[in-house]
């Protein structure tokens, strides 16, 4: 039998809550391992090319932790050496955003005061249940039982020892060069010329012919390195990240007030976006595309290679080398990568007063006047009620006030996106000429 | 051929081209000496023509334009230009300017910012001055930042848009100040939402039909009712009906099965016409000094068109520019709207000219 | 000819917030009564939704009643019998809703409301609008001629005069649920801002079904449970809260607010009173007396998706009355606090008191569910 009992105060699940939302962009599932230790949550995106992971301590994050492992379990757990033990399984986010909202409550009395959650696995029982409690105010109590699965979890590797290239920076001000970009752009390229490093956006989708309006538009920003906290990288070495994955990053960084701190060696292999706050370890580990020795890779048509389980060695340069995966049945290769030292800056992430919110650098984007309003007015969604019984944690609401959050556009309420890429190039027509009175006005 | 200018007001041009954007994405954009055009002709639906005094969106003196015809004419996606700009924002220096790369024309929009904001790298506390010192050079200071977009564009040879011209409107029966377009819009998307939810509710009362038919004729009659809200399709809206007289009266209304609603507005301005430009006999011929004659409560002295809900929402999205618009209707065939921006009201230089067709009854 | 009935509002937001509580339905019928206009909705014969506006919403309110004979139809029930004799029609709701939502269309420049975003409102024109003297000025009447005529509604307000005709049709043999309030055996009053948390926090598992659970003797004392949902089954229950039992007398002067302790001082000596009762901390009365045969405990299953429909009066209420009959019919009868100040006044949350503010009351009822698979089939139906 297996058992995990844990309880979070109110600040832990708010930051549950932003860590989940920001898995929800990387996969449908989380997958949650409970060590003696920590507690991990991670997500592997559906093309391996990104590998996104929050470790919680027991003694920092958690007002109290234990847990439990005996070897006659169904083997969602294992035994690697005495004492790290492991359980593990995988869970739908959208089901555990159902739970852990964001927001806070509206009514003060009844607010959740303490959550508990437990697993309990038994190999007489048949289904596999996680139950939450919250405890609220004035006697509310909230419980859920979720259904969860067992699974064999995968590991993006990442040596850390090997970086070459390293920066680090403030979320608020990677979400400053992000703001630019226009919101179709797939790619991003950084670079470092001269003491400044430079951000492309760029679309590696081709637009044929005729059609040149609909290129997409290129975007690059280029700043000083002072701007970074940290900044070794090498000269004119171009490195490209898919940018969907990399704003998921900064957004989260920046909900979490944490620097963020890129490390990697070369394009085609892997980048690691690390950063740690308040008993969290945040780590992305993502896939590059770039040139190597010269040779073009980020042509149009290149794919993005997937994180593996090959070794990376023996990927040759030209075809971008995978990520090593590592799965958790596999004894260790290396524990070092696993349990890296604290990065150098952790402590200035600590230090950072929580001052000035992201607000003000939005206003650089949002005018002062409220320009929303003069755009056309939304038919299906106009005006809900703001307390209307709503399915915000399953799926698409709660992905989309993040997605704001991510990319404020101020030309169009959200809602109204829901168009999609339809309506990129041009609204379908109102009049036909037809239907107009044949004064042969505006010929 | 070559354009390179500094821009001037960019919240201006950034609104100016959210405006146009929401008629269409494809903007005919004409560079000429003293004036920049923009004209968007959408298959169907409005089409505005909108002339803008070079020095009203960029630094005339370091406006550069050359060109073989004495004009670039330029097609473009008015929302990547107007996406881009939002990077202008707050910018100490933007150069907007033509430019080619592996052989595809660009207009680059080159933006310099000294002074991103004020929560620079690894500062942005309160206790700044006091701990000036020990941070060094994580100093307030200066930040740099360029930012570039890149927007692809059509150079179009004059002929292709010798074509090209600004439709002709017959005098005007009616020519009015158009109340603030904040209001306006706000009650035209009001209609728009009551015809549509009609035609929504249309479709969940099948249950209730039976009682819904006998009554309607005991109850007021609108047989005339047009056929809106059937066919809502994302683009065509329920048709509303504007008019407006020589009294300063202006009338919004939609009929649909369930409701007529109308709203309006009086004491507004029918603008006089300036006499340098019309002679006194020509001024008495003129359609609206004839309508002006009529009593104040006779209907023919109205002046009507029939217009698309969401067309028209999307034509007074130029409110955001807080401009002064005179609406001159042409009876039962089309209103047009000269827009002019705030400060050009007299010089009559930046001006939106909105075509908008009226459908038949 | 003088009309049949005319009333005359200058703040139509308050009759917007209490016909918005049931806006389920696209039609809704009217009916003029001398102290008020009553207007309900159903669906399916499975909810019912009423919201009474009572004359004192009014600055004028005339009702020329003509003695009208019964010559609607003899076939009416003997519950609505005694309303045949004043006039009564359908309407379009949402157009009506649609309508009265131009009134102070100038103070909500944005559609969603201002009040919801943190961005300065710099139009000159909507911040003059919206100084209180001008609001003055700006009214909203309700007129209906004659037996036939249209509903209309007018609004004038800074410049403009909106005119809007309703087209009323002749109402349908309504039957209301019927509520046997001499068999009552559930009555439970709380603030109806608990409730509706608690719809709100089961309904983001997507349930089919709400599982209502009440007893008097035994824990839980009262508890409601989304069952049917993809992800999770999930409960809130309503406890005793064994924390304040102990320190809530003691801590009257926390951090709570003013409006707070004016509960908690209720809910202290009343806890008190009530730990013999067994009562949950949050509730006001709770009075769960089932018939022997029921046994102890009171367990009803009712359509999610219906009792969702009440949550915008959930809410906009103060306090909501849950009671359930015999048969297990539920009556959610929800009272609504309007605060004269505030147009768009919400007096949720922690009981905010409103000064002086008028009281109404909007009813939703129920058809209890006689078994699970009833939910699951027709839930596809009220697919909004």
């Amino acid at each position: 039998m297996t058992s995990l009992t844990l309880s979070l105060g109110p600040p832990a699940l708010i930051k549950l809550h932003d860590a989940l939302t920001c898995l929800s962009k990387f996969s449908d599932t989380v997958a949650i391992e409970a060590e003696h230790s920590v507690l991990r949550l991670s997500a592997l995106n559906s093309t391996k090319t990104a590998f996104a992971s929050f470790v919680c301590e027991k003694d920092s994050f958690f007002e109290s932790y234990s847990f439990q492992a005996h070897a006659d379990g169904r083997g969602s757990y294992q035994t690697q050496s005495q004492g790290s033990e492991r359980f593990f399984c995988q869970i739908l986010i959208r089901a555990l955003l159902s739970i852990f909202r964001g927001r806070v409550d509206r009514n003060k009395d009844t607010a959740v005061e303490r959550c508990e959650m437990e697993i309990h696995e038994d190999s007489n029982q048949a289904e596999c249940r996680l139950t939450v409690k919250m405890i609220c105010g004035l006697g509310v109590i909230k419980s859920y039982k979720l259904t969860y699965e067992p699974a064999a979890i995968q590991h993006a590797v990442f040596d850390r020892s090997k970086t070459t290239n390293q920066w680090t920076a403030d979320p608020r001000f990677l979400k400053q060069i992000i703001d630019h970009f226009s919101m179709s752009a797939e790619q991003l390229d950084i670079c470092a010329e001269a003491g400044k490093a430079t951000f492309t956006s760029f679309t590696t989708k081709i637009t044929e012919g005729k059609e040149v309006l609909k290129y997409p538009v290129h975007t690059s920003v280029t700043c000083d390195r002072k701007d970074f906290e940290e900044f070794l990288i090498e000269e004119n070495m171009h490195i490209a990240i898919n940018l969907k994955d990399f704003k998921a990053v900064v957004a989260h960084a920046e909900t979490a007030n944490a620097t963020v701190t890129a490390r990697y060696t070369l394009p085609c292999k892997p980048m690691q976006l690390a950063y740690e706050f308040e008993g969290i370890r945040a780590e992305f580990t993502v896939m590059t595309r770039g040139e190597v020795d010269g040779e073009e890779v980020s042509s149009a048509r290149a794919v993005i290679p997937q994180l593996s389980q090959r070794p990376t060695a023996t990927a040759p340069a030209t075809t971008p080398a995978p990520i090593s995966l590592r799965r958790n049945e596999t004894p260790r290769v290396a524990p070092s990568t696993e349990m890296p030292p604290p990065p150098v800056r952790a402590r200035s992430t600590m230090d950072r007063p929580s001052a000035s919110a992201s607000m003000d650098f939005d206003s650089l984007f949002v005018p002062h006047d409220d320009d929303r309003q003069w755009d056309e007015m939304n038919d299906e969604d106009e005006e809900e009620p703001q307390d209307i019984l709503g399915w915000d944690a399953s799926g698409q609401e709660t992905f989309e006030p993040v997605l704001r959050d991510i990319e404020p556009d101020f030309s169009k309420p959200a809602a109204s996106r829901k168009g999609g890429d339809s309506d990129e190039m041009g609204l379908p027509p109102t009049q036909r000429m037809s239907q107009v009175r044949g004064f042969g006005l505006f010929d | 051929m070559r354009f390179r200018t500094q821009l001037k007001d960019t919240k201006t041009f950034s609104k100016l081209t959210a405006s146009l954007s929401s008629l269409g994405k494809v903007c005919w954009m004409r560079l000429e000496y003293d004036v920049v055009r923009f004209t968007i002709i959408p298959d169907q639906g409005t089409q505005v023509w909108a002339q803008i005094p070079v020095d009203t969106i960029f630094e005339e003196n370091t406006y550069e334009m050359e060109s073989n015809s004495e004009a670039i004419n330029i097609e473009i996606n008015i929302s990547n230009l107007n996406r881009a700009l939002r990077s202008t924002f707050g910018s100490s220096q933007s150069q907007l300017r033509l430019t080619k790369k592996d052989k595809m024309p660009l207009l680059a929009l080159t933006v310099l910012s000294t002074d991103w904001t004020e929560g620079n790298m690894a500062l942005a506390t309160e206790d700044q001055d006091q701990s000036s010192e020990v941070t060094g050079d994580r100093r307030a200071r200066e930040r740099e930042t360029r930012i570039t977009q890149e927007i692809p564009i059509k150079i179009l040879h004059e002929s292709a848009v010798d074509g090209l011209h600004e439709p002709h409107c017959p005098d005007p029966d009616v020519h009015i100040i158009l109340p603030g377009l904040a209001q306006l819009k706000s009650i035209s998307d009001r209609f728009n939402r009551l015809a549509s939810t009609d035609s929504k509710s249309k479709f969940q009362q099948t249950g209730m039909v039976g009682a819904v038919e006998s009554s309607t004729t005991g109850a007021n009659s609108n047989s005339n009712a047009p056929t809106s809200g059937s066919g809502l399709s994302s683009s065509s809206g329920p048709k509303l009906e504007l008019s407006a007289n020589m009294h300063g009266k202006l009338k919004l209304a939609i009929v649909t099965d369930e409701l007529r609603i109308a709203s309006v507005w009086s004491a507004l301005v029918n603008p006089p016409l300036d006499p340098a430009h019309i002679s006194e006999q020509q001024l008495s011929q003129l359609p609206s000094e004839r309508m002006r004659g009529v009593g104040e409560d006779d209907e023919s002295g109205w002046a009507k068109v029939r217009i698309d809900g969401k067309d028209w929402s999307r034509v007074l999205s130029v409110g955001r520019l807080s401009p002064k618009v005179v609406a001159c209707f042409i009876n039962e065939t089309a209103l047009v709207l000269y827009v002019y921006l705030p400060g050009s009201w007299n010089g009559e230089e930046s001006c939106l000219t909105y075509y908008i067709n009226s459908f038949a009854a | 000819m003088e009309p049949l009935f005319t009333c005359v509002s200058n703040n139509a937001h308050h009759l917007y917030t209490l016909l918005s509580c049931i806006g389920i339905a696209s039609k809704a019928t009217v009916q003029i009564t001398p102290d008020g206009l009553r207007f309900s909705v159903e669906e399916g014969r499975v909810i019912q939704g009423l919201a009474f506006l009572d004359k004192s919403l009014f600055n004028s309110y005339t009702f020329n009643q003509q003695p009208v004979p019964n010559n609607q139809g003899s076939t009416e029930n003997d519950d609505s019998s005694e309303h045949i004799t004043y006039p009564h029609f359908v309407v379009s709701l949402s157009a009506l809703l649609e309508t009265l939502k131009i009134f102070g269309i100038n103070d909500l420049n944005e559609p969603n409301g201002i009040r919801d975003t943190n961005l300065p409102q710099t139009n000159p024109a909507s911040s003059a609008f919206s100084a209180p003297t001008l609001l003055m000025d700006r009214s909203c009447t309700l007129q209906y001629a004659q037996h036939g005529s249209p509903l209309s509604i007018a609004i004038t307000e800074s410049g403009v005069k909106t005119t809007c005709e309703l087209v009323t049709y002749e109402a349908e043999d309504a039957t209301d649920i019927p509520l046997q309030r001499d068999a009552i055996i559930m009555k439970i009053i709380m603030r109806s801002a608990w409730l509706h948390n608690a719809i709100a926090e089961l309904d983001s598992s997507n349930p089919t079904i709400l599982k209502l659970s009440a007893c008097a003797t035994r824990e839980p004392f009262f508890a409601l449970s989304g069952a049917g949902g993809p992800f999770s089954e999930s409960t809130v229950e309503f406890s005793v809260d064994q924390h304040n039992e102990i320190v809530g007398g003691a801590s009257q002067a926390g951090p709570q607010s003013q409006s707070h302790k004016v509960l908690a001082d209720d809910g202290s000596s009343r806890a008190r009173a009530t730990r013999a009762k067994l009562a949950p901390t949050v509730t006001e009365t709770f009075l769960v007396s089932p018939p022997s045969s029921m046994g102890e405990r009171i367990a009803q299953n009712y359509r999610f998706a219906l009792i969702r429909k009440a949550a915008r009066a959930m809410s906009v209420a103060n306090k909501v009355s849950i009671r359930g009959d015999r048969q297990g019919v539920l009556s959610l009868q929800f009272m609504i606090e309007l605060d004269e100040n505030n147009a768009v006044g919400r007096p949720v949350g922690a009981g905010m008191k409103a000064p002086a503010g008028t009281v109404c009351f909007v009813d939703f009822r129920f058809v209890p569910l006689l078994d699970e698979e009833d939910a699951e089939m027709d839930v596809p139906v009220d697919n909004e």
